[in-house]
């Protein structure tokens, strides 16, 4: 009975968590035309959220390439296919792992100070001072946290891309005897072999990143928001937030790339 | 001077099944300050929320300035609201704005004045309130009387017609208390705003107090000028209020 109970309180807070989250986007999409008032916090949140963490997005970006690299590369090899790791790997950082990786790091380090900042702001009686001086704390709070992500995260996953395929490059020459020149070629071949503009692996991995700024921040704001009950309502939302992040970017990924790669057509 | 500005009429509130407010009623006149006094969690912080709008009453009618508080809409509320300023129990400074920034807020993003025309204005409260070493400084690094003054100030910044206090001498020193209690008179007799002000401390009930009333099980039990309470005769009023009385 408890279990039925738990299961049944657990799918209908998902809801209200879910329904709120919804509204608030709304809200924040309602609330950009004040976003010209909003510049200096914008940019401080560009600040916080994108350039303090490049250090670590290089890192684990360089390594993933890395990683990449020489897993396939040695499987590969078995088959004398290996010249092909430059396409490779640029085709899988830009579509897939670039976007996915960035999304993971934003969502435990930003999404989650999000929460923590919103949180405590929350059970401290801040966002109630701020409605009392008729301050709206979306216009005030989430919008410029919001549009900092949602530009930050699609210029950090190109920042991953780059690095990461360079971060390929390295393993390709060291381990795998590839030129260093050559792999380069056949990994910018591989992205602009459609002679498209903008390759398509590059933009649709842009637009995911793109999508999971938003979310990242969103989420982020709305577990926030939603805290109550001191420093462990705080702790919750965080963790709450860094979860349903890690979910939606996941599925969310899936979905986009069904839509671009699937119903749009390759 | 006698128009009632803020008028409680029959207030219920209830969180789930714990009964909070169970018929309220009160009057505030124009320029008048009405104290609440009452144990710990009689619903003293939940009233003034209701006043402002923070919190919806299940029943009866909050008037303010003769508008129907819960009846307002966002835009009725932000109007109403930039007549009235709030000391929360704890202050409720911005955390990472300096001490300046946080008086200075309500200004920046409700009024149309030049950076030059809210730095006086900040000042000027800033002085009143006696923190003028502490404008640069954020919350966090600051003691609690100051975080008390500072939140005061902020809510004076836009020249209130009302204020509500929710406990503003409490958690602080005799003297800072005493501070305290003088500026609060001072803003009421200098700029004639009506006030509610909440307290445990009876000083406090008496420098500033033109009506007393105690909050009893979500009932209001004893209301009255000062010298009429001072003398009452039941027991829960003689305990807030009486014995020595400095
Ligand atoms: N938003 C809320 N949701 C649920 N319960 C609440 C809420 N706000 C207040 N309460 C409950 O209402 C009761 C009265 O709260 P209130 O803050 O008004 O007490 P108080 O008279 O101000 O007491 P204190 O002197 O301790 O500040 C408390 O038991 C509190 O737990
Ligand atoms: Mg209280």
């Amino acid at each position: 009975m408890g279990v039925i109970n738990d299961a049944g309180k657990l799918v209908l807070d998902s809801c209200q968590g879910a329904g709120y989250s919804l509204t608030l986007l709304f809200r924040t999409i309602a609330a950009l035309p004040h976003l010209p008032f909003k510049v200096r916090f914008t940019l401080d949140q560009m600040f916080a959220a994108g350039i303090k963490t490049i250090p670590v997005t290089l890192v684990v970006a360089v390594f993933a390439g890395m990683i990449l690299s020489l897993q396939t590369g040695l499987e590969l090899q078995k088959y004398g296919q290996h010249t092909l790791i430059g396409n490779i790997v640029a085709i899988s950082m830009c579509r897939e792992m670039g976007p996915f990786i960035t999304a993971l790091i934003l969502a435990a380090t930003v999404g989650s100070a999000m929460a923590a900042e919103l949180g405590t702001m929350n059970v401290s009686e801040e966002i109630m001072a701020l409605e009392v001086m008729s301050i709206d704390p979306i216009r005030f709070l989430v919008l410029p946290r919001v549009v900092a992500l949602t530009l930050m995260c699609p210029i950090l996953t190109i920042l991953t891309d780059l690095v990461g395929i360079a971060g390929g490059g390295i393993v390709a020459t060291t381990q795998l005897g590839i030129s260093f020149p050559y792999y380069l070629n056949s990994a910018r071949e591989s992205l602009t072999s459609l002679g498209q503009g903008l390759p398509k692996d590059v933009y649709v991995g842009i637009f995911k990143a793109w999508i999971f700024g938003i979310t990242i921040s969103v989420i982020g704001c709305s577990c926030g928001l939603r805290a109550r009950g001191g420093a462990i309502g705080v702790g919750n939302a965080v963790r709450q937030a860094v979860k349903t992040a890690f979910l939606l970017i996941i599925i969310l990924g899936y979905i986009v790339t069904w839509i671009f790669y699937r119903l749009l057509g390759s | 001077m006698s128009k009632p500005f803020i008028v409680l009429e029959n207030v219920y509130k209830a969180f789930g099944a714990k009964k909070i407010l169970q018929g309220i009623s009160f009057q505030v006149q124009e320029g008048q300050s009405y104290v609440i006094m009452g144990g710990s969690g009689t619903g003293k912080s939940v009233t003034l929320k209701t006043i402002i709008g923070m919190l919806k009453p299940d029943s009866g009618s909050v008037r303010v300035e003769g508008q129907e508080v819960p009846a307002l809409d966002r835009q009725g509320l932000m109007r109403l609201r930039r007549d009235m300023g709030y000391l929360f129990q704890d202050g409720a400074l911005i955390n990472w704005m300096t001490v300046f920034d946080n008086i200075a807020l309500p200004l920046r993003e409700n009024s149309k004045l030049t950076e030059a025309e809210i730095r006086d204005k900040v000042m000027d409260v800033i002085r009143l309130v006696e923190l003028e070493h502490a404008v640069d400084l954020l919350p966090d690094s600051i003691s609690g009387g100051m975080i008390k003054r500072a939140s005061l100030a902020r809510a004076l910044i836009n020249d209130p017609k009302i204020i509500l206090y929710d406990e503003p001498n409490a958690g602080l020193d005799p003297i800072m208390s005493e501070t305290i209690n003088r500026l609060i008179k001072d803003v009421q007799d200098r700029f004639g705003v009506t006030s509610v002000v909440v307290t445990h401390k009876r000083a406090c009930a008496f420098t500033v107090g033109d009506i007393i009333a105690i909050f009893d099980q979500g009932k209001i039990l004893a209301e009255g000028p000062p010298g009429e309470m001072r003398n009452s005769e039941l027991p829960l009023v003689r305990r807030f209020l009486g014995g020595v009385v400095d």
